[in-house]
């Protein structure tokens, strides 16, 4: 059986096909990039409108086939922003008609996890996914991703992107930040904010700005920024791991691509004596391979949907999914 | 020191009142001791292990006088990162909420609501209420342990976070009981807090709206 | 709907076959759901006719829903026409 997943949750638009034994036959990606500023919902839809059919006709041509041997379309229905759901669904929607096959709406940071266990052969992994959008603590348990800890306020891409964008870093400013970062060499003490395994980034990202307009080190800062932000994300999965009593981490997500938060979860990881799982940077970051493959897995294991079924989800929780093939 | 329980920020260690104490001592203490951990940057390591060493003395100090059973605090150690409380036996309620029939499981959530609204009341949040830091003694004395994310707060904000977080932790440990089991909190929560329990009720649910997904221009098609 | 002071358009697109007609026509459906009280959209077909109906309550909705159905039968389209037969 073979699938095509559609990925259109926020800025990049995506098109994957995977098979039932886990080929990934093709996987284009098409990331917008404002201008200035954040993510605009309406211009980033109009990308994945604008983009659709060249990601379509490529991811076709790379994995060799013809529309005929779709057997199935699966589509990113939540979280995320409304109009690019939307772009995304409609054109989901018109290819299952089209090409008379099933389809399935797929939960976008499931399908993150997914890929992972997949290319990475992770069983059971407390996961941080870390995002522009997202930031989650996920742990399998009792036929669902549960989330254990999240943040309060703003996603930990967002923190990094807004205080790129504050001190005057071109977009997108997580590298830069890193970039920065790394001939920082003194720790300057900024708002470290854990509640449970919850987690809060406003606060210190308003805090690093004010240090930045009080004249500090611009590289200390962002050293101090990262030190500070990962810290918090690396302690709450070390409680979630404690608690669940898991033995593997994995971390993905557009942020997982960060050198300094890849080595603070592997010393985490050791420390416990838990496996530590990273997928290629092309998994960890949207694509319409992980959509493919999580559809694929839901469909073969008994999911059906309706096409009047297929609506899109802005907030749709990690855990109000049934996890079929788990 | 028989190590009892590696947590994910300090160890906890079974020893002889009298090894640590005092030699006329009997019986057992705990010794929760914060490691230090290498992923952290040192000086932020330093900060959080002896600020939390600290407050979460004083935290369980004035929640036993709000009327909150907590273990005494036998002793501070700020350099070498250590508190020494006392030891107390029962069972973690994350082990006996869902074994529990509903009557008795009822009783013993009003009082957990109860107690956290003696804690807010006294100008305090929990920081970490899960199941897992709630002891049930024989006698039906639910001790609140683990004051390590406390802190001195009066804030809506700080308040509503503290209930989220047991939803939170009801919702992904006991899923099946974890509605029946929030209403009965927050029926206790409300009983001693009175009609100020609402507005902290409320922003509870915000603070669970509020960390998803929620960009400001999703609604409108413009 | 305040038709008497709103603003309205009604969109007729011809396509090539009925049957691209009717499929852009199902994935288009789901989306007429009003999200707000701004404007309400009817999607209907005729043979290889789509027609968009929106009753706006002013024009800065009307302009609104009528760049997202035309963006929405723009991509719906062109993912049909990428696959081809």
């Amino acid at each position: 059986m073979i699938c095509l997943g559609i990925e259109g949750t926020a800025h990049t638009f995506g098109i994957g096909i995977v098979d039932s034994r886990g080929n990934i036959l093709a996987n284009v990606t098409k990331t917008y990039l404002p201008k200035q500023g954040g993510i605009h919902p309406r211009e980033a839809a109009q990308f994945h409108a604008a983009n659709a059919k060249t990601a379509l006709v490529e991811a076709l041509k790379s994995a060799k086939l013809k529309a005929r041997d779709i057997d199935l379309v699966a589509f990113s229905a939540g979280p995320g922003l409304g109009p690019c759901l939307r772009t995304a669904a409609t054109a989901a929607r018109a290819l299952a008609c089209w090409l008379d096959v099933p389809i399935i709406s797929v939960n976008h940071c499931i399908a993150h996890i997914e890929i992972g266990r997949l290319i990475e052969g992770a069983k059971d992994p407390v996961t941080l996914y870390v995002s522009g959008g997202n930031t989650q603590v996920i742990a399998f348990d009792a036929g669902r991703y549960r989330v254990f800890g999240e943040t309060l306020d703003i996603p930990i891409g967002n923190c990094l992107d807004v205080f790129a964008r504050e001190v005057g870093l071109p977009h997108p400013g997580g590298p830069q930040v890193e970039r920065l970062a790394r001939e920082g060499e003194n720790y300057i003490p900024l708002p470290y904010v854990v509640k449970g395994m919850d987690l809060s980034f406003s606060g210190l990202m308003t805090e690093a700005v004010r240090k930045y307009k009080d004249g500090a080190d611009l590289r200390d800062i962002c050293f101090s920024l990262q030190e500070t932000a990962f810290a918090a994300l690396v302690e709450v999965t070390e409680r979630a791991l404690a608690h669940t009593e898991k033995r593997e981490v994995m971390l993905t997500g557009g942020v997982a691509a960060n050198q300094r938060l890849r080595e603070m979860m592997r010393l985490m990881a050791e420390e416990h004596g838990a496996r530590f799982y990273v997928p290629p940077r092309e998994f960890c970051q949207d694509c319409g391979a992980n959509i493919a493959w999580t559809g694929l897995l839901a469909y073969t294991h008994g999911a059906r949907q309706r096409l009047e079924e297929t609506v899109v989800r802005q907030r749709w929780r990690t855990d109000e999914v049934d996890i079929l093939w788990r | 020191m028989s190590l009892i329980k590696k947590g994910a920020e300090a160890n906890l260690y079974l020893e002889d009142f009298s090894k640590v104490l005092h030699p006329a001592g009997a019986g057992k203490v705990i010794v929760k001791h914060r490691v230090s951990k290498e992923y952290r940057v040192p000086q932020l390591d330093l900060r959080l292990r002896e600020s939390r060493t600290a407050l979460e003395a004083r935290l369980l100090a004035d929640a036993k006088v709000a009327g909150v059973p907590t273990p005494a605090v036998y002793e501070v150690d700020r350099t070498g990162m250590r508190l020494v409380l006392e030891f107390v036996e029962g069972e973690r309620v994350k082990s006996v909420l869902d074994k529990l029939k509903p009557a008795q499981r009822h009783k013993l959530c009003r009082l957990i609501g109860m107690q956290i609204a003696r804690l807010h009341k006294a100008g305090m949040v929990h920081g970490d209420l899960t199941t897992s830091n709630m002891i049930l003694t024989k006698n039906g004395k639910v001790y609140f342990v683990d004051f390590g994310l406390g802190e001195y707060d009066r804030s809506l904000e700080a308040r509503g976070v503290d209930l989220h977080l047991l939803k939170r932790a009801l919702q992904s440990t006991h899923f099946r009981i974890a509605d029946k089991a929030y209403a009965a909190i927050i029926a206790g929560y409300r009983d001693e807090l009175g009609k100020s329990a609402d507005d902290i009720i409320r922003r509870a649910e915000e603070i669970e709206r509020r960390g998803r997904y929620v960009p400001r221009e999703e609604r409108t098609w413009t | 709907m305040v038709r008497a002071k709103g603003a309205s358009a009604r969109v007729e697109l011809v396509f090539d076959d009925e049957e691209k007609a009717k499929a852009i026509h199902s994935s288009l459906k789901l989306e007429e759901l009003p999200e707000t009280a701004r404007c309400k959209v009817e999607v209907a077909r005729r043979k290889n006719v789509l027609f968009i109906e929106i009753d706006a309550r002013d024009t800065a909705a009307l302009r609104a829903a009528l760049n997202s159905f035309l963006r929405w039968t723009m991509v719906a389209r062109d993912a049909i026409e990428a696959v081809g037969k």
